[in-house]
């Protein structure tokens, strides 16, 4: 994943997610989320501090968050947008890393804000769909785009093999991100993929685990 | 930061000598440049001869300010970028001119066929930008100052008037723009020293904050005024009295916020004040008329003081503003603290502390001490009338913001966020600021943007987010397919949903612009203007 601000394009960042019959293991930085639903539970793991926390899976229903009371001195400086979501099939092809590809754009747009994302997928790719979906790829979606990935049959096909993300903040230039697919395969997982690493122990807290 | 400014050396000394045995591509160059981008220059050469002259005496060891990349953003999409080593793509090498050695970018590719008429101001801040090395670089959005009767007169006629009755430095000047490279230059420098611990404050007053506020800016008036100096260290105690009541209603959080604003923009003033101070003991310009004829030599130092205790005077009266009076206040604290201590600065950043913190100490006073501080406060000051005055505003407000709040309906939203231009709308009656959202209880008259033309009726409104208006149609309209609540007449159409020379009305306002875009869908009509030129 590339971001682009200002002119400027950061390092990319590289992500890893393996999917095993019933479990998952996805890295992005120093961060690993295993998920095993045999065990009823989902560690999260902190490679810096080689700390965990764990967590029962699937997750309890919890109660609706508080909403906090009226404070008239808060109000009115953090603006969070609400986006209203639609997706459109444009009926485009091309063939990105070998693979044939469709292009979907998603557009989401808020009162003051919107977001835009530009993604191909291709079909013919060796990945266990409905386990990335309902494991990796939903749990990570904003709530609002459940539906639309859920309804979208386009985006339910195949893998996303490039994403071009554009989100236009409401006073902040635009911020870019581009995610490529850079390698899919179907092999077995290294031995100990879905355990806890060795040496790692529970963090009481969050601030334990990140270590700040 | 040290090794970014010791290999900046390198470069400046380095350049230095290759000017000396090259044909200076200085003044002559530069003139290549349009007028507006010209005085720019000159503005921040003057910048920084100002600066050789008084940042050490001013703040010790205040250096490296002619390191620090300028970044100018004008209405018109130019962009120019002063002195930075890692400029991003869009910007292109002006062969043949430099400032002082330094090179100078531009970006063009936003370009609009939009004259500049120079005097031209405007703010910004601190920005860390670059394309491979991302550094401290001042940012400045910058726009022809509105059209007002003085500033419409040419400089030399406002000179002379000036001789007969006003001040020597009308509005427009440069001098203000060169306080204003000062005053971020300063922020630069406070990077290098003091990280920011506790963040931006956020606040929304209420009826005690307001009233207290204002005594603590009445306090640090009569404090700064005081002739006497046990004069001066009681207003001192009655600012650090108020202060502590003002707070009842805040967090322990946004008392540090506001305390850390205090010492962040108040110092920054603080630098510009004091420079201002330094120069009436003697100030060498660099540049002149021929310069920049909207340059004054800063003849009227005291003048400009003056304004800074007008600006505490008109801050402390507000009811409604939190953040903007941390400017005056801040700076007020820092110049009492050099009036009664002396040398109060040596390891001031590095010690982590906050300027009411060291007033506290520097005056020996407890927490204890403060306890008494509202019949103290009563004695001194007209609390009564204050609170009436206070109390009234504060109610209208929350009344207002309950109003808007309660609307319910068809949302439309106008996006003026393409035309890089803040917004000013002009008021039908008195409005009200709630976090960044503006309050137009009457309606908005108009805003005037270019040849972008926004003129509201007379029902609510709301300016949000710098650049966005929002009015909801409370009005239950016949409802169906084809039925709109506005109309939109246009010249041409381009693909779905953007329009040429077009005129979208509702009951709540009109907007003629030469391009927009309409995106019409369940949860709102959004308007985004395209283009502010025809």
């Amino acid at each position: 994943m590339k971001r682009t601000y200002m002119g400027r394009t950061y390092p990319p960042q590289t992500s890893e997610v393996w999917i095993g019959e019933s479990k998952t293991y996805l890295r992005e930085g120093a961060v690993v989320t295993i998920t095993r639903p045999d065990l009823h539970k989902r560690w999260i793991v902190n490679q810096r501090t080689k700390k965990y926390l764990e967590e029962p899976y699937p997750s309890p229903p919890s109660a609706p968050p508080q909403k906090a009371p009226f404070r008239i001195q808060e109000y009115g400086w953090d603006y969070e947008p609400v986006y209203e979501w639609s997706a459109k099939a444009t009926g485009e092809a091309a063939v990105i890393d070998g693979r044939t590809c469709e292009k979907i754009v998603l557009t989401g747009e808020a009162d003051y804000g919107s977001e835009v994302r530009e993604i191909w997928i291709a079909k013919d790719v060796p990945v266990d769909l409905p386990a990335y979906m309902s494991q990796i790829l939903e749990p990570n979606l904003e709530a609002a785009l459940v539906p639309l990935y859920r309804e979208t049959s386009l985006l339910r096909s195949g893998l996303a093999v490039k994403t071009v993300t554009t989100m236009e903040r409401p006073i902040a230039h635009p911020i870019v991100y581009e995610n490529v697919l850079t390698k899919v395969e179907k092999t077995d997982a290294p031995s100990g993929t879905y355990d806890l690493p060795p040496g790692f122990t529970p963090a009481k807290t969050r601030e334990e685990w990140s270590g700040r | 930061m040290k090794r970014a400014i010791k290999s900046w050396a390198a470069v400046i000394g380095f350049s230095a000598i290759w000017m000396a045995a090259s044909p200076a591509p200085g003044p002559q160059a530069q003139a290549a440049l349009p007028d507006y981008l010209r005085i720019e220059l000159k503005r921040l050469e003057e910048t920084w001869n100002v600066l050789d002259q008084f940042a050490g005496r001013v703040w010790p060891g205040w250096k490296g300010y002619r390191d620090v990349p300028f970044l100018f953003e004008y209405p018109n999409g130019v962009r120019m970028l002063v002195g930075h080593p890692s400029p991003t793509d869009e910007f292109v090498l002006v062969s043949g001119v430099e400032v002082q050695g330094k090179k100078i970018h531009l970006d063009r590719k936003n370009e609009i066929p939009l004259a500049l008429k120079p005097p031209i101001t405007g703010g910004g801040g601190p920005l860390n930008i670059g394309k491979d090395k991302p550094v401290q670089t001042v940012w400045l959005r910058l726009a022809p100052m509105a059209e007002e009767p003085e500033a419409k007169e040419k400089p030399g006629h406002a000179e002379q008037k000036d001789k007969e009755t006003g001040p020597k430095i009308p509005p427009g000047a440069s001098e203000t723009q060169i306080l204003i490279n000062i005053h971020e230059l300063f922020h630069v420098f406070q990077r290098s020293v003091y990280q920011y611990r506790f963040g931006n404050l956020q606040y929304n007053t209420d009826a005690n904050y307001a009233l207290y506020s204002e005594v603590e800016g009445l306090a640090l008036e009569r404090a700064y005024l005081s002739k006497d100096e046990s004069a001066a260290r009681e207003a001192l105690m009655d600012f650090l009295d108020a202060r502590k009541s003002k707070r009842a209603s805040m967090t322990e959080l946004e008392q540090n916020q506001e305390s850390e604003e205090d010492l962040m923009e108040g110092t920054a003033v603080y630098s510009t004040t004091m420079t201002l101070e330094l120069m009436k003991s003697g100030y060498k310009p660099a540049i002149g008329k021929t310069d920049d004829p909207f340059f004054f030599g800063f003849s009227d130092a005291a003048a400009l003081i003056e304004k800074e205790l007008e600006t505490l005077r008109t801050a402390r009266a507000d009811s409604m503003d939190a953040r903007m009076k941390c400017y005056p206040y801040g700076c007020f604290q820092a110049l009492l603290l050099t009036r009664l201590f002396p040398g109060w600065q040596e390891g001031f950043f590095q010690a982590k502390t906050l300027l009411d913190l060291k007033l506290q100490e520097k005056l020996g006073l407890s927490d204890k001490d403060l306890a008494a501080a509202p019949e103290r406060l009563k004695e001194r000051y007209p609390l009564t009338e204050l609170k009436a005055k206070h109390d009234e505003v504060i109610r209208r407000r929350d009344d207002a913001l309950k109003m808007i709040l309660d609307r319910q309906g068809r949302v439309y939203v106008v996006s003026f966020k393409p035309t890089g231009e803040y917004l000013a709308p002009k008021a039908k009656d008195k409005p009200y600021k709630v976090g960044l959202i503006n309050i137009f209880p009457g309606g908005i008259e108009n805003i005037d943007l270019r040849d972008v033309h926004f003129t509201g009726s007379r029902t609510p409104m709301i300016e949000d987010q710098l650049y966005y208006v929002k009015w909801i149609d409370t009005e239950d309209r016949p409802k169906g397919p084809g039925v709109k609540g506005y109309t939109l007449v246009f010249a041409a159409k381009e693909g779905e949903d953007v329009y040429r020379d077009a005129e979208f009305k509702t009951a709540g306002f009109t907007l003629k612009a030469p391009k927009i875009r309409v995106q019409d869908s369940k949860a709102r009509v959004k308007v985004t203007v395209l283009s502010k030129l025809k």
